[in-house]
């Protein structure tokens, strides 16, 4: 393998793929990046074996020669090594070769460094599978999505299937669905197109690192499913993740359809009043606030043992239903209430000890909360 | 005075939290300066409390940041820091129990202490004077204390006259100086509360006496009436109790092991040992805990420890001892152990807990649903606590 | 270690093994029961090669998935050892992340947990469940030296299957094919009944020394011709400011007295094979009371040095007292 790469290109692939570069792991062979070099370019693969980011850069870059390639081949590379080496790069290219299948030396300018390397054919053989129906998906929405539903998984390993997203697909819709047991998220998409059915659970972390990588981008995301990995492609970008075994709860016949109390608020002036009665209440702590609904307004409040008692009120914008007081944990509210995008947000309970849920005119998210007993 | 007439102090720390923010950095001294919620920095929401050169603009606490602004253009306003806050109410506790064990903490910022033992040798307002200084020179936190003769006139007196008064209330002043006032000022009268009587004609504390207002005032206050009565009246409760403050303390146990503990499962059965009897204790107090703690300490001396934050409160002793071996097995290095201690705090009072509900099995609790309801409904029209579950109280 | 060493060395095991990979019945769990050096972790090891081998006679040891076994590489094949003599929570974290995860390649989970007697009991038990209900096509092998602290909850999930202790002569083959000398061999065959620990000793710099010092000492010992303390200041061996050496050199000099035991008692098996004409020629210098004590005296040397107990005055003592 010997190739010459404008060294910006190559460090933005570079730094793009060593996310998921793990520091520690018990497999030597994944402290490298794995560099893959075809006559269409390169392939720049590194992974933790539970996430997977793969990038691909091509020979042209708008018609512009950006690699110049002398011999293919592949090479696993030590990735910290690499990105600091290239950071010392003062020269528009750098060359890369291997030699002996030991070593790598990188030149620029009157620069040579030599770094050993590891069997490159001991690096995982990770599979991007590219499956013919794949999910198609607009940037924004996925990340909507993945913000949606990622602040409901569990953080408890105790029950590791409920640190993930279980993902759906039933002749044609798409559920996402996510619960620590205390509250859910659940998003639903109705997809045009023919999808075969569909039921695995995502690591709620993969997603959460996923939606760093994208957010600032657009386009459409590919998403490519198996019962073993899901994998989300954008431009030259692949990103991979291993998945959660085992079943996931059924959670449909727990969201409830008949209400007996719909209030609707203004959302910021909502997560506003929260903010203000939750600030004096212990870090660290959860933070149970009382709503207490009346007719004309709503009396929140939070007593604390050590500090005292903080009320507010706020009057919904309108209100239908019998009056009720339920307790519950403002940090869960605040979750949902932040991720939403519209003005107006819809609580609707069921009970004083039964779940209650927020919607708004976006029909497509569903967020649930469990109230807590007052004794 | 006589002796069987107490001589209660309140002390309240004024606008205790901006105070605190600009002792803590001086750059922020003699500004005007406000503590908002998490939104205040992007110009939403509403403060929570003004510092005194903001109040001179008439910035006042829960007013919207824009129209801070609008008052006070150049008001620095930060978010809150209650580890910090909580750091200096320590502190200021500390100063106070240099006078008397009998103190009770009644929030972050005020508390009573009870001095007439502290009075035999000097006059009540020297002594005043004198703590006021120190907490002032010492700390930096300026302060109001009211005296009298129980908890309820004096923190009405500590009111008077902020920041850095000290005020004297009599019983036998309380017609010139505290029937005037307005019902709303009178401790213990809520927000939800005070509309209600001003609405039956009871604008004053005065009025709160008078006869002809009994029946509305019952109707209102319900099974409280006698208390407020009394209270407006100038008695009240004058027994500060310093066991108050244990809520908010922690309930453990440790002992030492002259032969050092050096099995998982000898540490183990003095787990279980230790856990049995914080458990009883907590039983014992009637209150339920949330964080749990352990601690370890080697033939060196080198003591560690490691807590935890649960879910629920509970006094459950499969729940706690399972918890507390967790925090044992991450903090153990497998040293011999010369002692081992088990704690709990985030302590309430087992009726004031709360327990969170789980999806998948709030539906087998739910029996007890319209108990709930009605207990809820009992309490908003008689006021708190008017209504609770029994509880078996051990003595 | 090859297959064909191992089935040497502990044959029940593999027999058992090998039966049921062959008749597709292998078990969920394993715990592999034995002393130290009993190649326990080894056979581990060769049973994930078998399972994943690309070669025709399993394991090949040369494809590319018995080298990824081998380096550790391999993302299907989890293998946790203790860390400063305990499992970390960590570790019980990372395994528990990995057993409720799906494979990164396709293929059997496998998970192999050493000395799993070095888990907290709680750790124990939250991987109990991942072997109680285990994942199709998922396989625990779990090792220990201390059955007896095993929660018995793990072991009746387990196929238990008990690893012999080697024979002295297995070790000394086992040397001898790596061309250490018989001598040496035999010597080193007494000290540890681990087959990697035994090549590394033999394979040392320091037992050659060691072993001549020991002979000249225990020589005017015995001829009462020479000063001990003498021959020791003059060695090349520091066995004065080196613990380690010094802890040889005490274990080495025991197996010299027990020889010397055996010849007064007439017994044919000695370990100093060259030694023996010498000590036979000045065994009447020597009682068998004196024999006990000097082997007595070498032993408390052994637990004062655990101790930390000065070297030089230790080995001013020892040598009063066997002189």
């Amino acid at each position: 393998m010997k190739f010459k790469i404008q060294n910006m290109i190559f460090s933005d692939a570079i730094n793009n793929v060593i996310r998921a570069l793990s520091t520690k792991t018990p497999m030597p062979i994944l402290k490298s990046i794995k560099l893959d070099l075809v006559n269409e370019g390169i392939y720049l693969t590194a992974s933790d074996s539970n996430i997977t980011i793969k990038q691909f850069v091509p020979t042209f870059i708008n018609d512009k020669q950006i690699l110049y390639i002398e011999e293919i081949g592949n090479a696993a590379i030590p990735g910290r090594l690499l990105q600091d080496v290239l950071r010392k790069v003062n020269e528009e290219f750098v060359e890369i070769a291997l030699y002996e299948d030991k070593f790598i030396k990188i030149n620029f300018k009157n620069s040579d460094y030599t770094l050993n390397c590891l069997d490159v054919r001991e690096y995982p053989n990770i599979n991007l599978i590219s499956s013919n129906s794949p999910i198609k998906i607009e940037v924004n929405k996925l990340v909507e999505l993945i913000r949606q539903t990622v602040i409901s998984i569990s953080t408890n390993e105790s029950r590791p299937i409920l640190t993930g997203v279980n993902l759906k697909i039933v002749n044609n819709t798409m559920y996402c669905i996510s619960t620590d047991s205390y509250r859910l998220s659940q998003k639903v998409l109705n997809l045009d197109y023919e999808l075969p059915n569909i039921n695995i659970v995502i690591p709620g972390k993969s997603l959460i690192e996923f939606e760093k990588i994208i957010t600032n981008s657009n386009g459409l995301v590919d998403i490519h499913l198996t019962n073993n990995i899901i994998s989300f492609k954008l431009d030259n970008i692949i990103f991979q993740s291993r998945l959660l075994d085992g079943t996931y709860p059924e959670t449909s016949r727990l969201i409830p359809k008949d209400f007996g109390l719909i209030q609707e608020f203004n959302r910021l002036e909502l997560i506003e009043v929260i903010d203000r009665v939750s600030l004096l209440s212990k870090e660290g702590a959860s933070n149970i606030i009382k709503f207490d609904i009346y007719e004309d307004k709503t009396i929140i409040s939070l007593d604390s043992p050590e500090i005292g008692k903080v009320v507010e009120e706020i009057v919904p914008k309108k209100q239908e239903g019998s009056l009720i007081r339920i307790g519950f944990n403002s940090k869960f509210l605040l979750d949902a209430l932040r991720v939403l995008n519209q003005e107006n947000i819809l609580v609707k309970f069921t009970g004083e000890v039964r779940p209650f849920i927020i919607k708004t005119d976006d029909d497509s998210v569903t967020q649930l909360i469990l109230p807590v007993r007052i004794e | 005075m006589k002796n069987n007439v107490k001589i209660i102090f309140h002390i309240d720390m004024n606008a205790f939290y901006t105070s605190v923010e600009q002792i803590n950095n001086p750059l922020l001294r003699n500004k005007p300066i406000a503590i908002g919620g998490k939104n205040a920095i992007f110009n939403k929401g509403v403060i929570v409390t003004a510092s005194y050169e903001a109040r001179k603009f008439g910035v006042k606490a829960a007013m919207p940041v824009f129209e801070v602004r609008e008052l006070c253009p150049h008001i620095i306003i930060l978010t809150g820091n209650m580890a910090l806050y909580r750091e200096y109410s320590h502190r200021f506790i500390n100063l106070l129990k240099e006078y008397t064990s009998l103190i009770e903490i009644a929030s972050i910022d005020e508390a009573y202490l009870d001095v007439t033992d502290v009075c035999i040798t000097k006059h009540p307002l020297e002594l005043a004077k004198e703590i006021q200084d120190r907490l002032y020179l010492e700390i930096g936190l300026s302060n109001s204390i009211g005296i009298a003769s129980n908890k309820f006139l004096a923190k009405m007196a500590s009111d008077f006259k902020k920041p850095m008064g000290i005020t004297v209330l009599r019983r036998r002043e309380v017609s010139n100086l505290l029937w005037p006032l307005k019902i709303s000022d009178m401790f213990g009268i809520g927000k939800k509360t005070a509309p209600k009587l001003i609405e039956g004609g009871i604008k004053t504390i005065g009025d709160l006496v008078k006869e002809e207002n009994k029946v509305i005032a019952t109707k209102v206050l319900g099974n409280q009436f006698e208390h407020f009565y009394l209270n407006a009246l100038g008695y009240g409760n004058n027994i500060v109790d310093p066991s108050q403050n244990e809520s908010y303390k922690s309930i453990g146990n440790s002992l030492t092991y002259n032969d050092p503990v050096r099995t998982e499962e000898a540490a183990y059965l003095k787990l279980k040992e230790l856990t049995s009897l914080v458990c009883t204790r907590l039983i014992n107090h009637n209150y339920v805990a949330k964080t749990l703690s352990i601690q370890i300490k080697y033939p060196d001396f080198k003591s560690y420890s490691k807590s935890k934050t649960i879910e629920n409160h509970t006094d459950q002793y499969d729940i706690i001892y399972n918890k507390v071996t967790l925090l044992f097995d991450e903090l153990w290095n497998r040293q011999p152990i010369r002692l081992l201690g088990v704690s709990t705090s985030n302590i309430i009072e087992k009726q004031a807990a709360f327990e969170q509900l789980d999806l998948f099995s709030y539906e087998n609790k739910i029996e007890d649903e319209k108990i709930v309801k009605l207990m809820n409904n009992i309490n908003r029209k008689y006021g708190d606590n008017s209504i609770k579950k029994a509880i078996n109280k051990k003595k | 270690m090859s297959l064909d060493n191992l089935v040497k060395l502990q044959p029940k095991v593999l027999k058992i093994l090998i039966n049921s990979y062959k008749k597709d019945r292998l078990a969920h769990a394993y715990l592999f029961e034995g002393e130290k050096g009993t190649n326990k972790k080894e056979v581990a090891i060769e049973f994930a090669k078998v399972l994943y081998c690309e070669g025709t006679d399993k394991p090949c040891d040369n494809c590319i998935n018995c080298l990824r076994i081998e380096h550790n590489n391999h993302p299907n094949v989890l293998i946790i050892e203790p860390e400063n003599n305990s499992i970390k929570k960590e570790q019980v974290i990372y395994l528990q992340k990995e057993y409720s995860k799906t494979t990164l390649e396709p293929g059997p989970k496998i998970y192999i947990i050493e000395e799993i007697d070095k888990m907290s009991n709680n750790a124990s038990n939250s991987i109990l469940k991942f072997i109680e209900e285990p994942q199709p096509n998922t396989y625990t092998i779990l090792t220990t030296d201390n059955l007896h602290q095993i929660l018995p909850t793990i072991i009746s999930r387990c196929q238990v299957l008990n690893f012999q202790p080697l024979l002295k002569s297995q070790i000394v083959d086992f040397l001898l094919e790596n061309n250490i000398e018989l001598d040496i061999a035999k010597i080193v065959s007494q000290l540890t009944n681990d087959l990697s620990r035994a090549l590394e000793i033999a394979n040392g710099e320091e037992i050659v020394n060691v072993v001549k010092l020991v002979i000249d000492i225990m020589r005017a010992i015995l001829s009462k011709n020479e000063n001990p303390l003498i021959i020791i200041e003059d060695s090349q061996v520091d066995i004065v400011n080196n613990k380690k050496l010094l802890e040889l050199f005490l274990d080495v000099s025991l197996i010299y007295q027990r020889d010397v035991e055996h010849v007064k008692n007439k017994i044919e098996e000695i370990v100093f094979i060259n030694e023996s004409s010498f000590i036979k020629k000045y065994i009447d210098n020597i009682d068998m009371d004196k024999i006990i004590s000097n082997i007595d005296h070498i032993i408390k040397a052994k637990i004062n040095l655990d101790y930390n107990a000065y070297s030089i005055s230790l080995i001013d003592t020892l040598f009063i007292n066997l002189i």
